[in-house]
């Protein structure tokens, strides 16, 4: 019992570093903003000077997408290492996000019009990148470091018609071409509502899951043994990480690292079950996001960084670190 | 008893004149069919892993499958499992056939445990048993009162219970396999089916766990079917064992009528002695290949 009272404790200071993270991140920027004037203007309902607008308007609905798109992430990652047996498993290396932008990029520069249901297009391309992942990497059962080598392979190629379609409609790509660093600049509250059904329907179904993910944990004679339907649940799970990161790709671009890095500390201070593990890397995915987007807005003020560029900076050498270690 | 050439037959016969002399007999009074697998094809790129099995395992018995690598054993279990689609048979458990079973109503009767094991890293002992509730669990409800009473029950049967709090990657081999035996018996199942459970084990933990499944057996009445390598362990703690070679079963019976000199010669290639000891049991001495 103490077990799960910790857990949950650590759960709930990862919820609450984030919504700190959230509240403090908001003194920083072009002018800094006290954190009294912030308070008060979060719980009054008139927007009276510039302070009002540049907190209400600009810095919190950006600071709720980038937690967002963190938390989305992070469960997507979490959801893609039991799945697909790989600790090295994010949306990005896997080729999901990938597939997600090119749907977007397509929607983007060809059918503008469409903008607004772009997350559903983003759904469909990291949906079918992850089948063709596994389609690639199937040989009498899923190998982790099959895994990888066609999801790099299958990243690598839906890059090349990202940059394709980039270099053949030059004229159009500026708002696609930002889109791909991966940054949140000027995302407001048009892109919460974007943002807000699909996360909860995704995150509700990932945490649905969570019981079956920690089963499958145990390999999968093992988990058939107990009862699971193995293939079945990597597939619906699989899309529903697809269905996270599609929506975060469609608001934020291709930021990496997270899906990758998060659930691995998370792990570290909750430990594999994944019913702690997936509201546990939502909210340092959130957290982690926030900050960094903060760094990114700040430390090189009046360059903006992309927080996809922060990200990678610090997520890089994570990973290599990750892949001595397994 | 199913017998595939004449040679065996003969073998059979005289085999089991001996045991008459010996006067070692294990009689299974209760022939209620546990698993029963009949005339099951299973084929990979059209070529018959299994061709035409045919095998009983019956309540209350411990059965064991030996045969050389390759032969077919895996397959087997797992075609008992559900977990390999059969090209041509039946396999019923319990009377029933294996499909009309759903996923976790098989679990609840079967538990299976796996030659390699894999757990998370940061799993403690008491987490992976809880696993074995899975099958009874639904949806987000957790492990309740109920549970955990079979949790321990597994625990104390197994002797881990002084384990609970650590982590499974930091147990010894013996443990490990302890724990995991612990997780099938959270299942609370009527048949364990174990793959080569002795294999990474040196002999005293080998030993361990061959007593402790027999205990088992006794105690629960639980069925017991494994894949074992070493013919003197299969002798000694089996009422049942068949040979599985080349996808067929060769032969199927008592141990004392099953593991003859011929049989080691025909299927394993190796030349032997057989003793018979004082309590009936053979022992198998291997002298070399042929």
């Amino acid at each position: 019992m103490s077990r799960i009272m910790k857990r949950l404790f650590l759960v709930w200071m990862f919820f609450i570093l984030a919504v700190v993270a959230i509240i403090i991140s908001m003194v920083f920027g072009s002018a800094d903003i006290t954190l009294e004037k912030i308070w008060h203007t979060l719980w009054t309902s008139q927007l009276v000077d510039t302070q009002d607008m540049v907190i209400w308007n600009i810095r919190f609905p950006r600071n709720i997408v980038a937690a967002l798109v963190g938390a989305n992430l992070a469960v997507s990652g979490a959801i893609l290492q039991a799945v697909m047996k790989n600790p090295l498993s994010d949306p990005q290396i896997v080729g999901v996000s990938s597939g997600a932008g090119l749907a977007g990029v397509i929607i983007f520069i060809l059918f503008p019009w469409l903008e607004h249901i772009v997350p559903l297009f983003a759904f469909v391309g990291a949906l079918g990148a992850a089948l063709l992942v596994y389609a690639l990497a199937w040989k009498n059962g899923i190998r982790p470091t099959r895994i990888i080598l066609a999801g790099v392979a299958v990243a690598a190629f839906l890059g090349s018609g990202i940059s394709a379609l980039l270099v053949f409609y030059g004229d159009r790509v500026q708002g696609a071409l930002l889109w791909m660093v991966g940054g949140l600049a000027a995302r407001s509250w048009n892109q919460v509502e974007l943002l807000v059904p699909y996360t909860i329907i995704g995150l509700v179904l990932a945490f649905l899951g969570s019981r079956r993910l920690t089963i499958l944990s145990l390999g999968d004679e093992t988990a058939k043994g107990l009862g699971l339907p193995v293939e079945q649940t990597r597939f619906t799970m699989t899309a529903v990480a697809a269905f996270l990161a599609a929506s975060a790709v469609s608001v934020a671009g291709l930021i990496g690292f997270v899906g990758l890095i998060i659930p691995h500390v998370t792990r570290m201070f909750i430990g594999t079950d994944y019913r702690f593990l997936l509201p546990g890397s939502a909210a340092l995915g959130a957290a982690i996001l926030v900050i960094s987007d903060t760094i990114g807005r700040v430390v090189f003020s009046p360059v903006e960084v992309p927080v996809g560029i922060i990200m990678a900076f610090f997520g890089a050498p994570f990973f290599l670190y990750l892949l001595r270690r397994e | 008893m199913h017998v595939n050439d004449n040679i065996v037959e003969v073998t059979m016969e005289r085999s089991r004149k001996e045991n008459t002399i010996v006067g070692h007999e294990e009689h299974i009074d209760v022939l209620e069919k546990a698993i029963e697998v009949g005339d099951v094809i299973v084929s990979f790129a059209q070529k018959e892993v299994l061709k035409k099995v045919n095998w009983t395992v019956h309540k209350g018995e411990i059965a064991t499958l030996l045969g050389p690598n390759g032969c077919g054993k895996s397959t087997l279990l797992k075609a008992i499992m559900g977990s390999q689609s059969i090209s041509y048979g039946h396999i019923e458990i319990f009377g029933k056939q294996l499909q009309s079973y759903s996923a976790s109503e098989l679990a609840r009767k079967v538990a299976f445990l796996p030659q390699v094991q894999v757990a998370p890293k940061d799993m403690v002992v008491e987490e992976l048993i809880a696993c074995g509730r899975y099958p009874y669990q639904k949806w987000w409800r957790s492990t309740d009162g109920e549970d955990r009473i079979i949790i321990e029950r597994a625990m104390a049967e197994t002797k881990t219970t002084h384990l609970a709090n650590q982590l499974v990657s930091s147990l010894s081999g013996g443990e490990r396999q302890r724990v995991w035996i612990a997780m099938a018996l959270a299942q609370e199942p009527e048949i364990l089916i174990l793959d080569e459970p002795t294999t990474y084990l040196d002999i005293n933990h080998q030993l361990e766990i061959l007593e402790l499944i027999k205990r088992l057996n006794k105690e629960q009445n639980l069925t017991v079917l494994m894949v074992l390598h070493e013919l003197n362990q299969a002798a000694r703690y089996s009422n049942r064992v068949a040979i599985l070679n080349q996808g067929e079963i060769a032969v199927n019976g008592t141990p004392n009528e099953v593991i003859t000199i011929d049989i080691l010669q025909h299927i394993f290639k190796v030349d032997a002695i057989i003793e018979h000891e004082k309590d009936g049991t053979i022992f198998i001495k291997v002298n070399g290949l042929i």
